[in-house]
């Protein structure tokens, strides 16, 4: 049909091409106050970690700790250590949906990264670890993971000098036992610190520390998709479990508290340097940021069995970008030297296949 | 005479800082401070709190860092918050394993107070594991709790109307080495707030 009033309709999109424009400069979404953000978000503070028997550990420990965490020996076939799934060059985690054992299986979760574990309550997807200490062996020894009964990590350590050099330093004395090494692995680990994030630096008063878009991200974080709800305090968790309806198959906490109430519940992951630790979710089904906002944004993907918290969110495009803008501000690159090993440990040892 | 009248006056009109009777403490922590302190007399004879105690939930967090209730009594719990929980017994003394379970918001459940006098139980949730808060079983009315939150303190806390009979006090801290102590009249007490045989703080205590 002809435009009978063309000129009009210039009018028309000349009044509201600005209007527009400035809803998205100037945000449909309100941004916080600073005494909103100062309510809402922190910096973790060291001085809440509650550390086993209240003692920070002494660096000789996390030195330990780090050898102990990139070493093969730990592996039954010696072809695995912790950092092989829990890649420091990949968010901690391995980049994989599901890692493979020593044997070549698939396990049967998404690795979790360990970012900030230092503030955590509970270990594994389903919260089976009430420290990080007891978290540590339980890879190691499990088959289906790095397979080495804890036995044989003793033997395999206690025939490595370089260890009871360690272990001395470490501990006073060179005995090697499963609890320091426990303890020395979760020192390490506690040691893994993100505190200076872009976010950070925003709330310490940068206003350009991150974008426009990211501080509207950060309005929605809190507001309409209310992602605060779980992702709260300083690490963005509230290490509280939930069904958020990802799969129907694994039991989750359920499993582990027997409380049928929390089947398919599991952990809520803290959310600094998750931009580095994908895919996501505890399946790893999600492989980006902007997957994972669309997953609520559309109420979960198994909405029968999702709890209360989980509905659609209608986000538009433009709050998905903005909550994957903000997410991409709570990063901060962790490097970390890997020990050298090469020069110390026996390859696939015959003795130690035994 | 003027002077005598002012002099009453004044005496009227100024508080009563320490009333008979009144047991007063301090805690000062230069660092860490424990979660909670109960500060009780232990040797009230025969009688407890008259209601069993009550504990909410909100935003994420028990309402009370600890509740004192007696042998029998029906503690409840309610759930004003915006989300489910689920309370438990995260203990190991004996005959307190009990398991509230699921609290949707708004609802309200109960458990018992079955275990031996004098303890302690935590309570947790199985869907917040950092939640805690404990129950008591101290059948005394003579207590204070104080909840080291947030304040860099001092931490002070007043026991009203104590019998002078009663004269052995107790505190109770999550993780610290409890105190037993015997209270002397007008007397300035200081002890020294420990875990495992480590200095954590200081308690200052007067009658």
């Amino acid at each position: 049909m002809k435009d009978r009033h063309p000129r009009r309709r210039w009018n028309l999109a000349l009044i509201f091409l600005p209007l527009t424009c400035g809803v998205r400069l100037f945000g449909e979404v309100e941004a916080l106050s600073r005494e909103e953000v100062r309510e809402y978000f922190s910096t973790p503070d060291p001085f809440d970690i509650e550390y086993p028997e209240d003692v920070e550990p002494d660096g000789a420990v996390v030195s330990l700790g780090k050898e102990l965490f990139f070493d093969k020996l730990l592996s039954y076939n010696e072809t695995q250590s912790c950092a092989t799934c829990h890649n420091p060059d990949h968010g901690f985690s391995d980049g994989l949906r599901f890692s493979l054992g020593a044997n070549g299986e698939a396990l049967s979760r998404n690795t979790p990264h360990l970012y900030n574990l230092a503030w955590n309550v509970t270990y594994f997807w389903d919260g089976r670890s009430e420290s990080l200490e007891a978290q540590a062996l339980e890879p190691i020894r499990a088959e289906g993971e790095m397979n080495l009964p804890l036995d044989t990590l003793l033997e395999r350590l206690r025939g490595e000098t370089r260890y009871a050099a360690l272990f001395k330093e470490a501990f006073g004395d060179s005995s090697v036992t499963l609890d320091r090494v426990g303890e020395a692995i979760a020192s390490f680990e506690r040691s893994i610190v993100v505190d200076d994030t872009p976010f950070d630096r925003y709330l310490r008063g940068d206003e350009n520390a991150i974008s426009a878009a990211s501080k509207r991200g950060m309005a929605l974080f809190v507001g309409k998709a209310a992602c605060i709800k779980c992702h709260d305090g300083p690490n963005f968790t509230d290490n509280s479990y939930h069904n958020i309806g990802v799969t129907l198959t694994d039991g989750g906490r359920g499993s582990v508290v027997g409380d049928d109430t929390l089947t398919g519940a599991f952990k809520v992951p803290g959310l600094r340097n998750i931009l580095y630790s994908s895919p996501y979710m505890h399946d790893g089904s999600l492989g980006t940021l902007e997957e994972v906002v669309r997953f609520y944004n559309q109420g979960g993907r198994h909405k029968e069995v999702a709890n209360e918290l989980i509905h659609p969110l209608k986000l538009t495009e433009d709050e998905i970008r903005d909550l994957v803008s903000f997410l991409g501000s709570l990063n901060q690159p962790y490097l970390v030297d890997r020990p050298d090993h090469r020069h110390s440990n026996s390859l696939v040892n015959s003795t130690h296949l035994k | 005479m003027k002077k005598t009248y002012s002099a009453l006056l004044f005496c009227l009109a100024m508080p009563n800082l320490l009333y008979p009777g009144d047991v007063t403490g301090v805690f000062t922590f230069p660092e860490r401070k424990p979660f909670v302190a109960l500060v009780y007399f232990a040797d009230d004879p025969g009688s407890g709190p008259e209601m069993c105690g009550s504990l909410d939930q909100k935003n994420k967090a028990f309402s009370k860092r600890i509740v004192t209730a007696k042998t029998g009594c029906e503690v409840t719990f309610l759930n004003s918050d915006e989300m489910q929980h689920n309370i438990f017994a995260l203990s190991s003394v004996s005959d307190a394993a009990f398991d509230v379970g699921l609290l949707p918001p708004g609802k309200t459940s109960s458990a018992i107070v079955e275990w031996a006098e004098g303890e302690v139980v935590r309570l947790g949730c199985k869907i917040h594991p950092k939640m805690r808060s404990y129950i008591a079983n101290v059948p005394s009315r003579y207590f204070a709790v104080v909840s080291f939150e947030d304040a860099d303190g001092p931490f002070s806390f007043t026991i009203s109307d104590v019998p002078d009979e009663l004269d052995q006090v107790k505190v109770w801290f999550p993780k610290m080495d409890p105190i037993e102590l015997t209270l002397e009249m007008n007397r300035d007490q200081s002890i020294d707030v420990t875990r495992r045989d480590q200095s954590y703080g200081t308690l200052e205590i007067k009658r």
